[in-house]
């Protein structure tokens, strides 16, 4: 946002990639971070931020806003194409409601980016929405159009449970089942994508066509997993088909498992404490995150949830009851997700350069009783609890 | 900085292979109950022993705050304050009645997706006014011992689902048998308002209208026999249709032979049983609080999403709210009007209020939403009296929720203000009994802290 030009004085910085800074200056110019400490350069306008804290924004990836919009109903569910197991054509964008009331919840949160997937229903369930959290009656302007590609895929109860009923080849009853057709799916793209670089292409196959830039490593994968076995299985699928899983999400038995993370690179998204809604979900601990953390594996704590997302800052906080640092609790929301975005070049952190996506809260954001009393993206002041309060949630 | 750290910024290099941490090798930071003690199956650890905890802070659990210590004999507090020393020393660590949570099925099913668990929604009928809970509730559970970790010690037992869902009981967080956990049963017949009151059970009203005849259908089709006006519904009455005095009942040649159902019901007529209220929406709040007042009842209210339009009239009911989760954010149709500060300002209406959290898996998180009602004004002593058990002795004779002479001991120690998210807890008693902070997930926590 051209224009967007202004300092934040006398608040503490928890810059993420390096130390807080108490009673420090930021500095934003034309919408970017141009100065983090020191002091105030002449005729900008200054803003007292006086015994606040100031943060990236916030960064949730496994939103289902917009696609799930509220308030529930039949109407508004078209978060999950399950016409087939493999719809690597769908993009979550075609689904998203930017009017969703929860968009500006999530806002007075102190969210900036989002990342929307579609649901776990499919083994591939389509591409990822990368938005940043922008006023705006359609998508267009809320696109992060600095980040890559990425897409969704799942495996485990859910896949099972939507085609165990089907008729046709689409059916499928068992985790062995799941792998073979994943395995089926993955030969074809293979194929496909030996077939593309050839000299007689084959015909246009939009599924194949991202499945096989997903073994080109131009689209990162987004894996709904929760069991370890289930991981040990599709590393054995992406090693042998030479993709790489980035983000495991949900991720509750990584931490049995969290070698296998650090070895093959792959970050998780996790709740800091939801277990038991399912059998897959039984055996989450509160503790997993900071083992999975602690193994060099980048954490971050997701939302999954257009309530927890207008909270973010208190899951976070959890996380720090069960073992992790508090400097790591925070990366959790900020710069790991952004990392695993492949959009850390940009935000994430407050680092000179970046885009000035920032919070304001009225105390440290991990005390379970802060609240964001401004949110600005690149610049632009996008929620002020003193003008707004809580945004209405109805429709 | 740890080179463990410095591996997880570049990791996108692709140096998180080179961390690949070797199997034995992991140490973690370790959260101290995981070192506590292990309890039986009934999470006691030992019999009630005479004890003494100093050098805290004392949350009383009616909202006020003391320091000192705590000295139990027999499984009561027999001292309690500044001149209390000895013991162990807390080092200013909080002691506080525990956490209550005002409503969830907890112990009626272990996991959401798996229907072989499942006991909280007896839904043969959309009436069920004999089904108990207790008959269903096991004290084995794991969520239970999930939440006592986090210093819940008990709470109302809720059944699920239908028009009357069935009797509820407040039950403590400890003990082999069902008998051993009951506090209360039964602690209140559970009625659904609103959308929860319609749903797919046989004889299931289909709308808010056929929720509201369908109640007072039951209650006038119900009263105990000893009401001159059993023949005679509330309507004819409001309608003058029924003259007290020209009321014929002929008295019956031998006393009638009631069913369980209608007993349930005479039980509920004469305030022998309360009744337990859900309701979101404010109109269904009204709607509650009306049919309870009409038929003389002894309510509580469940839920109250959108309590905050209608605060008045619920502290004119002199009913107790049991409130939350504050969390729940206007997913639906019913809580369009949900908004963080609704406990904050139905307290300040002057409605006596319990916390809840709803579901059981995260019962554990009753003190985080204590803290969010806080964040968003309700008084910190006013939040601790709301989640810790105080204000439900309120509309029930419970023994817990408050730390005082006499009282049984009742009361977990925190590492820090109990509601804040970051706190842990550190020891918890029931009656005098200690219990074990251990669960299923810090075993397995144990299995997997190294890597084999």
């Amino acid at each position: 946002m051209p224009g967007a030009t202004f300092a934040l004085v006398h608040a503490t910085l928890l810059t993420i990639s390096g130390p807080a800074l108490p009673d420090s200056t930021l500095v934003v110019k034309d919408g970017k971070i141009a100065q983090v400490g020191g002091t105030v350069p002449g005729g900008m306008e200054v803003i007292d931020a006086k015994g606040g804290y100031v943060t990236p924004g916030l960064i949730d990836l496994h939103s289902h806003m917009g696609v799930y919009p509220w308030p529930d109903g039949r109407a508004h569910g078209d978060g999950n194409e399950m016409s087939t197991p493999f719809t690597a054509r769908v993009w979550a964008g075609d689904s998203f409601d930017p009017e969703d009331p929860a968009i500006p919840r999530a806002r007075a949160g102190g969210i900036t980016t989002i990342q929307v997937l579609p649901g776990s229903g499919n083994i591939v369930g389509g591409r990822a929405a990368v938005l940043k959290l922008r006023p705006s009656r359609t998508i267009g302007p809320m696109v992060f159009a600095e980040a890559p590609p990425a897409i969704k895929m799942a495996c485990g109860e859910n896949p099972k449970r939507v085609y165990a009923d089907k008729t046709d080849d689409d059916q499928v009853m068992s985790r062995m089942g799941e792998f073979a057709m994943i395995r089926d799916k993955f030969t074809e793209a293979r194929d496909y994508r030996v077939a593309r670089a050839g000299k007689a292409p084959p015909d246009w196959d939009e599924t194949l066509e991202v499945l096989a830039d997903v073994i080109d490593d131009k689209v990162r994968v987004n894996l709904h997993c929760y069991r370890s076995h289930d991981i040990a299985g599709w590393y054995r699928v992406a090693d042998e088909f030479g993709f790489r899983i980035v983000t495991i999400h949900h991720a509750l038995e990584t931490y049995k498992v969290r070698d296998l993370l650090a070895a093959h690179g792959t970050g998780i998204a996790t709740w800091p404490d939801w277990w038991g809604f399912k059998l897959e979900s039984w055996d989450g601990i509160p503790e997993g995150p900071a083992l999975v953390s602690n193994a060099g594996v980048p954490v971050a704590t997701h939302s999954d949830s257009a309530s927890h997302i207008q909270r973010f800052n208190i899951e976070a906080a959890k996380m720090v009851r069960y073992g992790m640092t508090e400097a790591d609790a925070l990366e959790s929301i900020t710069l790991d997700p952004a990392r695993l975005l492949g959009v850390d070049k940009w935000v994430g952190s407050l680092d000179v350069g970046k885009q000035a996506d920032l919070v304001l809260w009225d105390k440290n954001p991990l005390d379970g009783t802060a609240l964001a009393q401004k949110t600005w993206i690149e610049g632009s002041v996008v929620y002020d609890r003193a003008t707004e309060g809580v945004p209405s949630g109805r429709r | 900085m740890a080179a463990d750290k410095l591996s997880r910024r570049q990791w996108l290099a692709g140096a998180g292979a080179a961390v690949a941490t070797a199997p034995g090798t992991l140490t973690s930071p370790l959260p101290p109950e995981n070192t506590g003690a292990r309890g039986g199956l009934d999470g006691h650890v030992g019999p009630v022993e005479n004890f003494t905890l100093s050098n805290a802070r004392i949350l009383v659990g009616d909202g006020t705050e003391q320091s000192g210590g705590v000295r139990v004999e027999g499984g009561k507090i027999v001292d309690l304050g500044s001149g209390v020393a000895g013991g162990t020393d807390l080092g200013g660590a909080v002691v506080f009645p525990g956490f209550f949570d005002g409503g969830s099925p907890i112990g009626l099913y272990e996991i959401d997706q798996e229907e072989g668990t499942h006991d909280d929604s007896e839904s043969s009928d959309a009436v069920v006014p004999t089904a108990r809970v207790v008959d269903a509730y096991n004290p084995l559970s794991a969520p239970i011992g999930v939440a006592r970790r986090q210093g819940v010690l008990g709470g109302l037992c809720l059944p699920n689902g239908g028009l009357v869902a069935g009797q509820a009981a407040w039950v403590r967080f400890a003990g082999l048998t069902v008998a051993d956990a009951t506090v209360i049963d039964p602690a209140g017949l559970v009625i659904n308002f609103g959308k929860g009151g319609t749903g797919g059970q046989p004889n299931a009203p289909r709308s808010r209208m056929g929720v509201a005849a369908k109640l007072r259908e039951i209650l006038d089709a119900n009263k105990p026999p000893d009401d001159p006006h059993i023949h005679c519904s509330e309507d004819d009455q409001k309608r003058g249709r029924c003259d007290k005095g020209k009321c014929k009942v002929k008295p019956p040649d031998k006393p009638p032979e009631y069913t369980p159902s209608q007993r349930a019901w005479h039980a509920v007529h004469r305030r022998e049983m309360k009744v337990i209220l859900g309701a979101n929406r404010a109109d269904d709040i009204l709607t509650a609080i009306e049919w309870a007042r009409d038929y003389k009842l002894d309510a509580v209210l469940l839920g109250c999403a959108e309590g905050h339009l209608v605060a008045r009239d619920i502290a004119e009911s002199g009913f107790t709210a049991i409130a939350g989760p504050v969390s729940t954010q206007p997913s639906g149709w019913d809580t369009a009007y949900s908004r963080y500060d609704n406990l904050a300002l139905l307290h300040a209406a002057g409605v006596n209020l319990v916390l809840r959290h709803g579901g059981p898996h995260q019962l554990r998180e009753l003190g985080t939403e204590a803290c969010l009602a806080v964040a968003y004004g309700l008084p910190y002593g006013a939040a601790i009296a709301a989640a810790c058990g105080h204000n439900a002795r309120k509309a029930w004779s419970l023994p817990l929720g408050k730390l005082a002479l006499g009282e049984a001991a009742t009361l977990a120690v925190s590492l820090g203000d109990p509601l804040q998210p970051r706190t842990r807890m550190s020891r918890a008693w029931i009656d005098g009994r200690e219990v074990t902070l251990r669960s299923r997930q810090s075993d397995l926590f144990d299995r997997f802290r190294m890597l084999w």
